[in-house]
């Protein structure tokens, strides 16, 4: 292969001067010349890598030495003589179509890897959440608590009738979760972090029935026990962590909003979890032998006062559903099992902040 | 300022094809998935190299230097610097509740301090890892007067209401163009701060007029007259031909194009919008390629990394 030569131009790496060159094989060096045999450097081929990429009919060379430099070559069948001279080539880049199967093949990994995070995240939150104390939780919620606390308007005997359905619901061995009614016309009821739960006093004052709240205070009371708060915060941390780092340098492309995408998404996990604390309350109102038409009833309420949001876009199941799901079944008459309050305690626990002196709640606060 | 010399002029072009993009990205999230993220670092540098090299001038590639790992580091330290930023105020609550308040704006105004540095250096970094035909480019480690006039940017800019931007804009972008080198080559920019402020108070009143539309063309004038401004060497200028028609034309590419394939056709609409602004600039006058040599070494990754992190980086 001695003598052998090549038409290309050549860059220094000292300068941004480009000349046009031959290289000529010696048998072991790369003598590059300019035109006149002029001689600009040799380089040892032993030394000399390819550039991978670059254009058909081109090489580009450099030396390990000097990383800056640059020999381009011009020619036919470049990588075989380059190859004989003992210069190391990389393999011809991917031809079209088997860039299209790889392509394929990278397209159904993301998406079984996609899925895989998918399926694991909440077990994986779960579990990680129940590592938690509930004091580390309470920590967590501290001002959110306190800001509350500022309204708690249910009178002691409310309190008392409240704490005695907790215990009936929940069993007296449990480190119980405290429930207060706030001054809030808005019907609502909800677990906070650390495990305390709070109703609205619109929520009672709108219940139709004792049992209705006992269903709706044992479905919070799962959410606690259930660690459903912890557990969607440790959820939320790994699905944006993950969301933000296969996307993000590509945020700025995608036409939805990532972080709406990424609320859609993870609404899914939250319908489960409120599909479990129901689930998880029927079977406690069962074993406390409260009658469970109570909470069928509340969604069935809810259902007809429901708009048009569909579910996907909803942190709930359906209404109707739930209604389907927590109506007694087969089950022996339903009548059969004690009312969770009598008229006279039911009087007292949805009128639980009549006449209060606490001020109504402004939820502008919440938010500052 | 045009055709000095009678030479012909410098083209730029930009050649990346959209399927070869799509590859990459494809091949990155993929990886960056089963890595748990780590691979990102890698991602990021291998797709600047593909669009450095897809870039050309006078007929030669540009080359991105950077590499993976030096990224990584830097990120690494970022996130480290994070870690501390978070914790001290947590530590200091833990001792003393009243002090946090204080901790808090402080390590707030630290960053805030930071910002224009880190601009400068993460700009540093990127030059310094990029070539053409060898030769580093770079800023020279001059920050102060850029830091400076950010400040006293930011503060003018909010007690005129905005009415000095376009200087604030002006006097920013003269200081980073004179600062910048390729190789021993400097760039000069003579801008005039009236000149622009003209240019941008005609903009937004001719926007206002066309609810907006103009804009575009504002933004063309601006291009075309930094660029004429824009020495190179002692015998080169920068010239654009942008007009306000392509301007809108790629705006609604990028917004419209995107939403309607449903973000499914960026790695073409970028390779468009790429293809169009190098086709829009050229350089004209006479280039001395061999008194350009080569300058020292350049800036650490982790003003890279810093740059992402507080979000200031150009999205390369």
């Amino acid at each position: 292969m001695s003598g052998r030569r090549w038409q290309g131009s050549f860059t220094d790496g000292r300068t941004a001067a480009l000349r046009e060159v031959v290289a000529v094989f010696d048998g072991q060096f790369l003598l590059i010349q300019e035109s006149g045999g002029v001689e600009v450097t040799r380089w040892d081929v032993r030394r000399v890598r390819t550039e991978p990429g670059g254009r058909p009919g081109s090489v580009e060379l450099r030396l390990e030495e000097e990383p800056e430099a640059s020999l381009l070559l011009k020619g036919p069948d470049l990588a075989s003589d380059l190859r004989a001279i003992g210069v190391g080539i990389p393999a011809l880049s991917e031809s079209g179509s088997r860039r299209v199967i790889v392509g394929l093949g990278l397209l159904a990994g993301i998406v079984g890897a996609a899925g895989l995070v998918w399926f694991s995240v909440s077990p994986l939150s779960r579990l990680i959440a129940g590592w938690v104390p509930l004091e580390y939780e309470r920590a967590i919620s501290g001002q959110v608590e306190e800001a509350f606390a500022d309204y708690h308007c249910e009178s002691d005997e409310a309190a008392a009738l409240i704490e005695g359905l907790v215990v009936r619901l929940a069993g007296p061995d449990h480190d119980l979760p405290t429930v207060h009614v706030v001054n809030l016309e808005l019907p609502n009821a909800f677990a906070m972090p650390g495990g305390g739960i709070v109703f609205t006093r619109g929520l009672l004052e709108t219940a139709e029935s004792p049992d209705e709240v006992a269903g709706i205070l044992a479905h919070e009371i799962q959410h606690v026990e259930q660690r459903h708060v912890m557990t969607s915060i440790v959820r939320g941390a790994l699905l944006s962590a993950v969301w933000a780092v296969t996307i993000g340098d590509y945020s700025g492309v995608l036409v939805i909003d990532p972080t709406t995408a990424f609320h859609v998404a993870t609404m899914r996990f939250s319908r489960d979890d409120e599909a479990d604390a129901d689930a998880g309350a029927v079977a406690m109102l069962d074993r406390a032998g409260i009658r469970r038409d109570g909470l069928s009833a509340f969604f069935a309420r809810l259902a007809e006062e429901e708009g048009d949001l569909p579910e996907w876009l909803s942190t709930h199941p359906a209404s109707g559903q739930r209604a389907d799901a927590t109506r007694a079944e087969g089950l022996a008459d339903p009548s059969d099992r004690a009312a969770s309050l009598d008229q006279a305690e039911w009087a007292i626990v949805s009128g639980a902040c009549e006449g209060t002196n606490v001020p109504e709640m402004d939820l502008q606060e919440l938010f500052f | 300022m045009t055709g000095a010399g009678g030479a012909d002029p410098y083209p730029f072009a930009f050649e990346g094809s959209g399927g070869e993009y799509y590859f990459i990205f494809l091949k990155h999230v993929f990886l960056t998935l089963i890595t748990l993220g780590l691979y990102f670092a890698w991602a990021k540098t291998e797709r600047r190299a593909f669009i450095w090299k897809s870039l050309c001038f006078h007929g030669h590639p540009f080359r991105y230097t950077g590499k993976g790992a030096e990224l990584f580091k830097g990120y690494v330290v970022v996130f480290l610097g994070y870690l501390a930023f978070v914790s001290i105020p947590a530590i200091v609550a833990a001792l003393s509740e009243g002090l946090v308040v204080y901790v808090e704006a402080a390590l707030f105004l630290g960053v805030l301090v930071c910002v224009p540095y880190v601009i400068y250096r993460s700009r540093n970094f990127l030059y310094s890892r990029t070539t053409w035909r060898g030769i580093r480019f770079g800023l020279i480690p001059e920050s102060r007067a850029y830091v400076k006039q950010f400040f006293v940017g930011l503060i003018l800019t909010l007690i005129t209401l905005g009415l000095y931007e376009p200087v604030n804009a002006n006097r920013l972008h003269k200081t980073l163009m004179n600062n910048t080198r390729f190789g021993t080559l400097a760039f000069r920019y003579d801008g005039e701060d009236r000149a622009v402020w003209v240019l941008a108070m005609k903009g937004l009143v001719l926007s206002l007029l066309t609810g907006g539309i103009y804009y575009f063309w504002y933004r063309a004038a601006l291009e075309r007259y930094r660029a004429a401004h824009t020495q190179i060497g002692d015998a080169a200028v920068l010239v654009s031909n942008a007009t306000g028609g392509q301007l809108l034309v790629l705006f609604l590419l990028n917004t419209l194009g995107l939403a309607l394939t449903l973000g499914l056709a960026f790695p073409w609409i970028l390779m468009y919008t790429l293809r169009d602004l190098a086709g829009r600039f050229h350089v004209e006058g006479r280039l001395d390629f061999e008194a350009i040599a080569q300058r020292a070494e350049g800036e650490s990754a982790v003003s890279d990394g810093l740059a992402d992190a507080l979000d200031l980086d150009f999205g390369f």
